[in-house]
């Protein structure tokens, strides 16, 4: 009888930011992340940001999300009166250093403690901790390891990234008085 | 909810100070029907947070002007260098207006010192400037300001950037459609010039040298005195200022006397004097005119001959086709510096140099910059 290996690959339930769903574009893998984890990704980032991506020779390769929008993956938005709100918790200068989409996408993770959420933009790491939300911050690398995918990576997708972006995030939200 | 109704009110002041009726904002929302935004507008719909982004880049607004609406000031004015109306004028001056925002934004997050220090710039005399001799006294500030300034004997090859770094103007360059000049301001944020970029260097370096008379002597005359009908004296003297700021008397002098032959000076002779300086054939006839160098008659015959322009044309074809600049080196070196110290976002960065995200790491290559190096390495200095 023949054995069959098996795996066990940890489901995430995750939001993905606007440099990880290009980046698994890039590599090929976007199929395959889609079909391993419960994906969801925030209206502005769905709808402003992603449409392509550019190699090293600046040849542009389209992305279309949006005719896959709730069957591969879950697109949420919140209303305006929300993303004040979450706006209101920190000082002027957050307002400065995210893009709406951002904001949208962290206004989600708050609000949805059972949801992770996966970037590697240093600032966006940093706001995270922030908001006090790091155990719901995940890596592109864990993200590739937990759906049993293994490639070659920069250095901002890794943990090693995530965690020390996340640390300076810490001690923006102990030391600074930005939540007010 | 009031705070709703004052957002809804908002988008339908915006929409209509841009002239766009509900059908065209719809339409480039991707609305299958302009009720919806009506709905909004009249504050009978909840707003998605989308939407209000995309409608934020339709209005040319910042999402935050819409989020939370600060008490209605009035707004600065622009001191255009062409004043004639144009519908696209509103467009251009929201966009000029957001990017020095995000300017002063930047230095702000970077804790860079605003080194504007207006007072110590400004001309103070203004009776001197009403004076029938004005043009005399401008000439002689001109060259005061040279000095001031330190621009040396080229002042064209580095006037933007003193202007920028040494006294903290915010200049931006922007591609602007036709019939939309550049021009000049003073609010919240400072001192700022807008440059088309689709001119030729040596015309931005004289919109430069021209802005820079207004923002010097801004306190002294009303736009309205400035925009008086034809070209008024105040614009004259600006323009007196520009060319006496970009081709100091000493060196046109030293460079007419080398070029002179039998007392006749070249076409050629003239064409290199105005790429050495960096300035306009026409410019530099005008100078050579109030220097006393050459006849009022001959050069406006010589102008409007066109002939000289025409070479000028043909000669300096190279000069137009190297890149235009973009925004200002500069505010795009902050951009990208706060990116990379980690203090804005790489979302918020595509926003700030007005390009899309997808776009970003080849924005970074081009200005020689990998979006996966670590800048962040600090050196010791002593």
């Amino acid at each position: 009888m023949a054995s069959v290996r098996t795996r066990i690959i940890q489901l995430n339930i995750v939001l993905l930011d606007a440099d990880v769903i290009i980046d698994l574009h890039r590599l090929g893998i976007w199929e395959q992340i889609v079909k391993r984890n419960q994906v969801k990704i925030s209206s502005i980032i769905l709808r402003q940001e992603v449409y392509f991506y550019e190699d090293e020779q600046g040849k542009r390769h389209n992305i279309d999300l949006l005719k896959d929008a709730g069957i591969k993956f879950q697109e949420l938005s919140i209303e305006v009166t929300i993303m004040r709100d979450f706006i209101k918790q920190f000082d002027r200068n957050i307002q400065e250093e995210l893009h709406p989409g951002e904001l949208e996408a962290l206004s989600i993770i708050q609000d949805d403690k059972g949801l992770c959420f996966c970037t590697s933009d240093k600032m966006a790491i940093k706001a995270l901790a922030l908001i006090g939300s790091s155990s719901q911050g995940i890596s592109f690398e864990q993200l590739l390891k937990s759906s049993g995918i293994a490639k070659k990576i920069e250095y901002k997708h890794t943990i090693e990234y995530f965690k020390k972006s996340l640390g300076e995030g810490s001690i923006m939200r102990i030391q600074s008085g930005r939540i007010k | 909810m009031p705070g709703e109704m004052k957002l809804a009110s908002l988008l339908k002041r915006e929409r209509e100070a841009l002239g766009l009726t509900l059908k065209e904002v719809s339409d480039r929302l991707g609305f299958s029907h302009y009720q919806i935004l009506s709905s909004m507008e009249s504050g009978n719909r909840d707003i998605k947070a989308w939407e209000l982004a995309n409608l934020s880049r339709i209005y040319g607004r910042d999402i935050n002007y819409f989020l939370f609406p600060k008490q209605q000031k009035k707004e600065a004015e622009i001191l255009w260098r062409n004043p004639a109306p144009n519908s696209q004028q509103e467009e251009v001056k929201k966009a000029f207006f957001n990017y020095c925002e995000k300017y002063r934004t930047l230095l702000k997050l970077l804790g860079e010192k605003e080194v504007e220090n207006r007072d110590s710039l400004l001309l103070t005399e203004k009776s001197e400037l009403l004076k029938k001799q004005s043009f005399e006294y401008v000439a002689k500030k001109a060259s005061d300001y040279l000095n001031l300034l330190q621009l040396g004997v080229r002042p064209s090859c580095s006037l933007a950037k003193i202007l920028e770094d040494k006294i903290g103007i915010k200049i931006l360059y922007m591609s602007l459609p036709e019939g939309i000049s550049g021009g000049s301001t003073i609010s919240d944020f400072g001192m700022a010039i807008l440059v088309n970029s689709e001119d030729a260097p040596w015309r931005r370096n004289f919109d430069l040298a021209h802005e820079f008379f207004h923002l010097i002597t801004w306190d002294h005359f009303p736009i309205e005195q400035i925009y008086k009908k034809g070209k008024s004296d105040i614009e004259r003297l600006a323009n007196v200022f520009a060319s006496a700021f970009l081709m100091p008397e000493d060196e046109i002098r030293r460079e007419v006397e080398k070029k002179i032959t039998s007392g006749k000076i070249t076409y050629f002779g003239l064409i290199e004097i105005a790429q050495d300086f960096d300035v306009s054939i026409e410019a530099l006839l005008w100078r050579l005119v109030n220097l006393d160098l050459m006849d009022k008659k001959v050069a406006i015959k010589e102008i409007a001959a066109g002939r000289l322009k025409d070479a000028e044309k043909k000669t300096r074809n190279i000069d137009i086709r190297i890149k235009k600049p973009y925004l200002s080196s500069r505010y795009i070196s902050l951009a990208i510096r706060a990116f990379h110290l980690g203090k804005i976002s790489k979302a918020k960065l595509a926003e700030y140099v007005g390009k899309k995200y997808s776009e970003i790491p080849t924005f970074l290559r081009e200005h020689g910059f990998r979006e996966d190096e670590d800048y962040t390495v600090e050196y010791s200095v002593t």
